[in-house]
């Protein structure tokens, strides 16, 4: 019995294509092998897209843009809703496919399908309330303003959430009339491929949404340098980010949301039950691999050795694979290695390494890194289950230390004064800020927006990402 | 009988049933006893022997919405619209026995029927598909403190609606209260009690008990509803007359109270010169809403204010069009146009057309009850158009509500909108032009609430829907300013100080 869904293969092989214009095609792109997370198996070969693949992607967006745009945002509501209601059905399908893809356990992969499916469902009728104004001047004249969508965007995701993070771009940009060439990662591209791939099932004309899997040094150029581009829209990495910006032409607007080194400070007047559980939930779910965790702790003096005790404690009773919270799986072996090696430097750039002992083979085992020095360990992005634990004994020290990273996209503080957590979130510099929650954890329905190195100026969530999805058109009227 | 059960009702049950109250989350009976026939008009036999509620059952009914509203409201948003997004599924999937249900109830034919019913479900998800958008703002008034407005339900929401489109209006009333986080007490119609009580027992394991109510009845449970001190927001759906007397209600009640009101209309429809007449025709009968409602209806364009060039072509095709509606039994899908809701209302319709008559109106068809002996004992009359009235005569000024369209002809656009504005109501207006800008001049002149150019009788979802004068205060069909018309504003501003 294969995992790989026909609805993904080529043809009658079972070899996983991209989706252009409706259609499975084999990639012009070089051949991938699609490794399973769980078992180590190769799951598919996937014919990558290559350059005209994406060209062709393109055409057909151009050409299905102005149809869908026309069709009217309440006929557009009842395609995302229909494939609200598909995503759900299909949820024990997709599940399994986005743990083999790259490794969360299948309960958590479900959860994600159930709160994509609630984003579809809350753009489709945010769509069509993109209310433009009236204005009056001293003239004769009815002068109004209409939100037209952008055209056709590209819509570049990442592998951590293969669900949700592609599910709230694709709702935003459909609900306001894109078309849309998605580009999703290859770690969760067949996963990408059958959101597409549903997409249509539900009533979305064929060519609004192609998926190009494939190598950005392959498609970058066509995929960034389309005439038909009308805008960008990226959750990923800085790095990646950069070389979009480098590509696109002055008028292209970019949304990015990047990575974060992002830092939680624990106040002299913590409760330690609550610390303990806002650190775990920020750090350690979905093994560290989220922008928004949590990889920085700053504890108060007052509260250092009783927390520090009791969190060590915590980080080595964890297990793997326990639970509905099943540890240690990450996305790839590479990303393993590259996780070790900030632990192994720790051993002498750290007072003290805490982890788990007897975890699996295979298995990424959580580390705590106490006192480490000034240094890549403090300021570049982990993206693993691996956290530092400093000392601070003010509120501007905290601040300070927070802000001394060109990144700025989460950061929170636990405490019962107001007064200093407003002192924090005024000079935190983030664009969420949270005070005694998860670092991690961003509702659909409200503004998120990186800071310096973790944003491009647009911020996505509820309203913003239609902001991002269309512009403005003003007419002025007279007799 | 299980409120359920009604979705299986017959046209003519042999034995009526009695069809109990829904107070505090459950079947109840009258306080007193007090029951009522309720008749399907077009039959004049029995559906059901439905409970009356009387100040007794209001009461207990508001009681148990106060002591249900606080962890309703607790639930928060997103839970709440969950809850409200499954019953407009229930609705929807539902909507061909509701439909069936009210047109046995009211008379309206079942095809429009089912189609209202299937609006109502789709209504209630949209509502909570905008949920999340209900949100305060944050000021910055001043560098030192912070300073938020929260949207607040009010406790209890007294609905009350009327009889044209029961389940519709069901939905309409209890989505945006409910969604923001209010207690819903409804009176239905007197008329039409039976699917708005459906609707309450199929959210029975999605509301917590008390969270909704249903005290069917007459003037005794909406005037005990109004006047209820525990009651501080109410929307009403009826008649001019009723309205004021809602109005009043609440004012000497004692108990200050926010009234919404979507009362009536004698909505005209001009049309000028340059409209094709064939076009003019259809709209002038979409507009009477004659086969939808047969004519019962607030929005519908009574009064055709029409450019003498064309009147009289435009007239001999609205006439030929109405006479090819098919009036019959309310339940029989080929029906176009059922019956009115009750012989009372038919009569009083059949007075109105020997008022114009007798005013020298040429009636031009109908007005009459259809020849059909099978439609004898029904509520029935054959939609009315008179021909040439003069504005001021009854027929233009009087809201009927019913099949009759009073028709009356202009050659100076100003005095078009002279006689659309000589009204005290000013609910919806219709105006059929070529040239768009004498269309939204009259669009502008005309003093109603919702005005149409070139169209007619449709309602558009986040348009607001409400009238100017005495046609009503306030909107609905706004979607989060329906959620957000059921809440009051909080402003709190915090001083934050440096602790020691």
């Amino acid at each position: 019995m294969t995992l790989i869904p026909n609805r993904v293969t080529i043809g009658d092989s079972d070899e996983v294509g991209i989706l252009i214009g409706g259609e499975v095609v084999a990639g012009s792109g070089p051949e991938e092998k699609l490794v399973s997370r769980t078992d180590g198996s190769i799951l598919a070969v996937l014919r990558s897209a290559g350059p005209a693949d994406v060209r062709a992607a393109y055409q057909a967006a151009a050409e299905a843009a102005p149809r869908w745009a026309g069709l009217g945002p309440a006929a557009r509501a009842e395609v995302l809703h229909q494939a609200a209601a598909l995503f759900r059905e299909r949820a024990g399908e997709l599940a399994p496919v986005m743990s083999a893809d790259m490794g969360k356990p299948t309960s958590e992969a479900e959860v994600e399908v159930a709160k994509g499916a609630a984003v579809l469902d809350y753009y489709a009728e945010l769509g069509y309330r993109r209310l433009g104004a009236t204005y009056r001047t001293d003239f004769d004249e009815d002068i109004f303003t209409v939100i037209e969508p952008l055209g056709t965007v590209a819509l570049i995701t990442p592998w951590n959430f293969p669900f949700t993070i592609p599910i709230r771009k694709l709702s935003a940009a459909l609900a306001a009339g894109n078309a849309v060439v998605f580009k999703p990662s290859t770690n969760a591209g067949i996963t990408g491929m059958l959101i597409a791939a549903t997409l249509i099932d539900a009533g979305l004309e064929p060519g609004a949404v192609s998926a190009t899997i494939g190598r950005s040094s392959v498609v970058e150029k066509e995929l960034l340098e389309a005439p038909e581009l009308d805008g960008v829209s990226l959750t990923g990495s800085y790095e990646a980010a950069v070389a979009i910006r480098r590509r696109l032409r002055m008028e292209v607007p970019f949304q990015a949301e990047l990575g974060g080194k992002n830092t939680l400070v624990v106040w002299a007047d913590a409760d330690l039950d609550k610390a303990i559980a806002v650190i775990a939930a920020s750090s350690f779910r979905n093994n560290g691999q989220i922008c928004t965790a949590a990889g920085r702790v700053l504890v108060h003096e007052a509260v250092y050795d009783r927390l520090l005790e009791r969190l060590s404690d915590q980080v080595k009773a964890m297990a793997d694979a326990a639970g509905p919270d099943e540890l240690g799986i990450l996305v790839s072996d590479q990303e393993s290695e590259r996780i070790e090696e900030y632990v192994a430097a720790a051993e002498d750039q750290a007072e003290q390494v805490v982890r788990p002992s007897g975890w699996r083979e295979g298995r990424f085992a959580p580390a705590l890194l106490v006192e480490p020095e000034p240094g890549p360990l403090i300021t570049e992005e982990i993206f693993g289950p691996v956290i530092t634990y400093e000392r601070v004994s003010g509120i501007d020290e905290a601040v300070d230390k927070a802000n001394a990273t060109a990144f700025g996209l989460t950061s929170g503080i636990v405490t019962a004064d107001l007064a200093v957590a407003r002192r924090f979130w005024q000079g935190s510099r983030a664009g969420t800020v949270k005070v005694n929650s998860p670092l991690t954890g961003v509702p659909f329905h409200v503004p998120f927006e990186g800071y310096g190195h973790s944003g491009a100026g647009w911020a996505e969530g509820g309203e913003s990402s239609l902001d991002f999805f269309t512009r403005t058109k003003t007419v002025y009227v007279r007799s | 009988m299980a409120l359920a059960d009604l979705l299986d009702l017959p046209a003519r049950p042999d034995a009526p049933e009695e069809v109990p109250l829904w107070i505090g989350g459950r079947e109840a009976a009258a306080a007193d006893g007090a029951m009522g026939d309720d008749v399907n008009p077009a039959t004049a036999t029995t559906l059901a022997r439905v409970h009356r509620a009387g100040a007794a059952d209001v009461d207990r009914a508001v009681v148990a919405a106060q002591a249900a509203q606080p962890a309703w409201a607790a639930m928060g948003l997103g839970e709440r619209a969950a809850r409200l997004a499954e019953l407009g599924r229930r609705v929807t999937a539902e909507s061909e026995r509701l439909g069936l249900l009210d047109a046995r109830d009211g008379g309206t034919a079942v095809g429009s029927m089912t189609a209202s019913a299937a609006k109502g479900g789709k209504f209630l998800q949209t509502i909570a598909g905008v949920a999340p958008e209900l949100h305060g703002r944050t000021i910055p008034a001043t560098p030192a403190g912070l300073h938020f407005t929260e949207p607040a339900p009010w406790g209890v929401v007294g609905a009350i609606c009327a009889y044209n489109h029961p389940t519709l209006f069901t939905c309409m009333k209890i989505a945006p209260a409910l969604a923001a986080g209010n207690a819903v007490v409804l009176k239905p119609a007197e008329q039409t009690p039976l699917s708005p009580l459906v609707i309450a027992a199929l959210a029975a394991d999605l509301l917590p008990a008390g969270v909704l109510s249903v005290v069917s009845g007459g003037a005794e449970a909406g005037s005990a509803l109004v006047a209820h001190p525990g009651v501080p927001r109410i929307s009403f759906t009826g008649s001019l007359p009723t309205g004021l007397a809602v109005q009043a209600a609440a004012g000497s009640s004692g108990v200050l109270k926010s009234v919404t009101l979507e009362l009536g209309g004698k909505n005209p429809i001009v049309i000028f010169g340059d409209v094709d007449p064939e076009t003019a025709a259809a709209a002038v009968v979409k507009g009477s809403n004659f086969a939808r409602v047969g004519g019962q209806s607030c929005g519908a364009t009574s009064r055709l204010l029409i450019h003498d060039s064309i009147a009289s072509e435009v007239v001999d095709r609205v006439v030929e069009q109405t006479e090819t509606i098919r009036i019959g039994m309310p339940d029989d899908p080929a029906t176009d146009m059922g019956c009115m809701v009750s012989h009372a209302h038919r009569d009083r319709i059949l007075g109105y057309v020997r008022t114009g008559l007798a005013e020298g109106g040429n009636l031009r068809t109908g007005g009459q009850p259809p020849a059909d002996p099978e439609l004898a004992a029904g509520a029935f009359v054959r939609p009315a158009v008179f021909d040439s009235v003069e504005h001021g005569a009854t027929l233009t000024a009087e809201e009927i509500f019913g099949p009759v369209l009073a028709v009356t002809a202009w050659t100076d656009p100003d005095r078009a909108v002279e006689m659309a504005n000589d009204t005290p109501y000013g609910l919806t207006a219709s105006i059929w032009c070529s040239d768009i800008d004498r269309a939204l001049h009259a669009a502008r002149s005309i003093d109603a609430g919702y005005v149409w150019v070139n169209d007619v009788e449709v309602r558009y979802p986040g348009v607001p829907f409400g009238g100017w004068k005495q046609s009503g205060i306030g909107k609905e069909l706004g979607l989060v300013d329906d959620i957000l018309s059921h809440t009051r504003s909080k402003a709190i501003s915090i001083s934050v100080r440096p602790s020691r």
